[in-house]
């Protein structure tokens, strides 16, 4: 229980870091932490495996991706503070809305029968958060919004893709070498060729 | 308390093994680079062959001026040695040293290995970047785009030896190979192969040191440290060519086991002997060039550690 509370104190202070610093960086690198805490969080639970994904794929992989996005960007310098966007009543909103889902979660934790779903699916509570728990979860009764996220992620590769690959038609040019060499699935994506739809269902069956 | 007690002797352990494996690998290193080169590596300092040169070094490091350049992102450029030096430390917790020797056997240990390793490029990014040095960006970009690369093809070429022992457990890995007496470098070749070049590239050496590449970036990502904080990166560095080849030598050269020896031995042994075969190619390749290295690890490796594994899970389905 206090490991949960400093933590959970952890996670919160880092959140606000997130959106309390000036420079973008600092922001991403808040939310590593932020990140970092949740998966901790999910050990405590006897999750470990999320845990541990949570920072392979979170902290690891996509807050580097992140970082070079921002810093191929150069967001090195704050631009001024009179060239910002004055807030005109979003604070208050903000506000408004984390009071309502706070309500919400309290409120559902009071009514509701929220157990900690310490009984897995396949077995007791020692097989809770395994390998193989999780594997059979995700593709047993959770197959189809798994593959659903699949098929969306990948519509968001192709789409990165074509979107970086520019809107002309790259018929008498190809594309750019490096841009071609790139798609993460083996699929190819010829924009002068191919209908959209197809790369979409040759990957989504992998 | 007894548990607190325990896990701050393993960290003590870990902490004494991190600068001893740092004092012997770097004087390994100039001494072999320097059979290599047909010189003589140093000499000089202590001992039949140099044997005390990194105590000179870690002297000379530890005396140095503390500098910090002036347009330094403060934090990011201060932390930078420490969060590249703390996923050297932690992924010892979940090493099979021997058949009853592991400081945490964890269920799933290389789940493990791969997620904390991963933290190595947020460190050497923070480094690239609180520099405030165009060198020390190039370096930290360059190492983003190789480490992330790599990481695939590394993860997935490891992925055959989970299949054919159904545990994620490092452990469990070694027992099996020491069960079957079969090391799996023979069926997994394919996979070892991609396991090893993977590794080089995650490690930032020669052929792959892009990230650092001296002729070009003056030292990469760290050429705005000095002194201990350079030390940092070095131990780091040298701690994770030992943690790597320690897990190449768990997943694919049989662990602990072997006959005579004891297993801890048999462990040194083999990981030594793959660091050693890491440095020499380091000293005797010449550098791969960008557009190489990409070429390298999405073309070739990705798909034959992808080619890997389906083949594996066929053989074992159709068995």
């Amino acid at each position: 229980m206090i490991t949960f509370f400093i933590v959970a104190a952890v996670a919160v202070a880092a959140a606000i870091g997130v959106i309390a610093a000036r420079n973008a960086v600092h922001s991403v690198l808040w939310l590593v932490v932020h990140l970092c805490s949740l998966a901790v969080l999910y050990m405590t639970l006897h999750a470990e495996f999320l845990g541990l994904v949570q920072i392979l794929i979170y902290a690891g992989a996509v807050m580097i991706l992140f970082l070079f996005v921002l810093s191929l960007l150069s967001a090195r310098s704050a631009p001024n503070a009179a060239a910002w966007e004055q807030p005109r009543g979003q604070t208050g909103l903000a506000i408004a809305a984390a009071a309502v889902v706070a309500a919400l979660v309290l409120v559902g934790a009071a009514v509701g029968n929220i157990a900690a779903p310490t009984q897995g699916a396949a077995g007791g509570a020692a097989a809770f958060g395994t390998v193989q728990t999780f594997g059979q979860a995700l593709f047993g009764p959770y197959l189809l919004p798994f593959e659903g996220t699949a098929l969306a992620l990948l519509t968001a590769i192709v789409g990165a893709v074509a979107l970086s690959a520019g809107h002309d038609d790259a018929a008498g040019r190809g594309l750019p070498a490096t841009v071609a060499a790139e798609p993460a699935d083996g699929a190819p994506i010829d924009v002068s060729h191919a209908a959209p739809a197809e790369p979409v269902a040759t990957g989504g069956d992998r | 308390m007894n548990i607190l007690l325990y896990a701050l002797l393993k960290a003590v352990i870990v902490v004494a093994f991190l600068g001893l494996n740092a004092f012997v690998l770097i004087w390994a290193e100039r001494k072999i680079s320097g059979y290599i080169q047909r010189r003589y590596g140093p000499l000089r300092v202590g001992g039949p062959a140099g044997a005390l040169q990194s105590a000179a070094d870690i002297l000379k490091l530890l005396t140095k001026e503390d500098f910090v350049p002036g347009g330094a992102d403060k934090w990011l450029w201060t932390l930078a040695p420490a969060v590249s030096l703390i996923p050297a430390v932690l992924v010892y917790l979940v090493l099979p040293i021997g058949k009853t020797v592991v400081l945490q056997n964890l269920n799933i240990g290389l789940v493990f290995f791969a997620s904390v390793t991963s933290f190595t490029l947020l460190g050497i990014f923070m480094a690239g970047w609180g520099s405030n040095n165009k060198y020390s960006l190039v370096g930290a970009m360059r190492a983003g785009a190789q480490l992330f690369s790599y990481e695939i093809p590394l993860i997935l070429s490891t992925i055959g030896v989970v299949i054919a022992t159904g545990t994620l457990t490092l452990q469990g890995i070694v027992e099996a190979q020491a069960q079957h007496h079969e090391w799996f470098v023979f069926p997994q070749f394919v996979g070892f192969v991609v396991f090893y070049v993977a590794s080089l590239a995650e490690l930032n050496r020669t052929p792959f040191d892009l990230a650092e590449a001296e002729s070009e970036l003056i030292a990469g990502y760290f050429t705005e440290y000095s002194g201990i904080r350079w030390a940092m990166f070095a131990i780091a560095e040298y701690s994770n060519l030992f943690t790597t080849s320690a897990l190449g030598v768990t997943l694919f050269l049989g662990g602990w086991h072997g006959p005579w020896l004891p297993g801890w031995m048999w462990f040194l042994l083999k990981s030594y002997l793959l660091v050693f075969i890491g440095i020499w190619i380091r000293w005797t390749l010449p550098r791969v060039r960008i557009d190489q290295l990409m070429d390298l690890g999405w073309k070739f490796l990705f798909p034959l550690s992808v080619a890997n594994v389906l083949g594996t899970a066929l053989y074992l389905m159709v068995r």
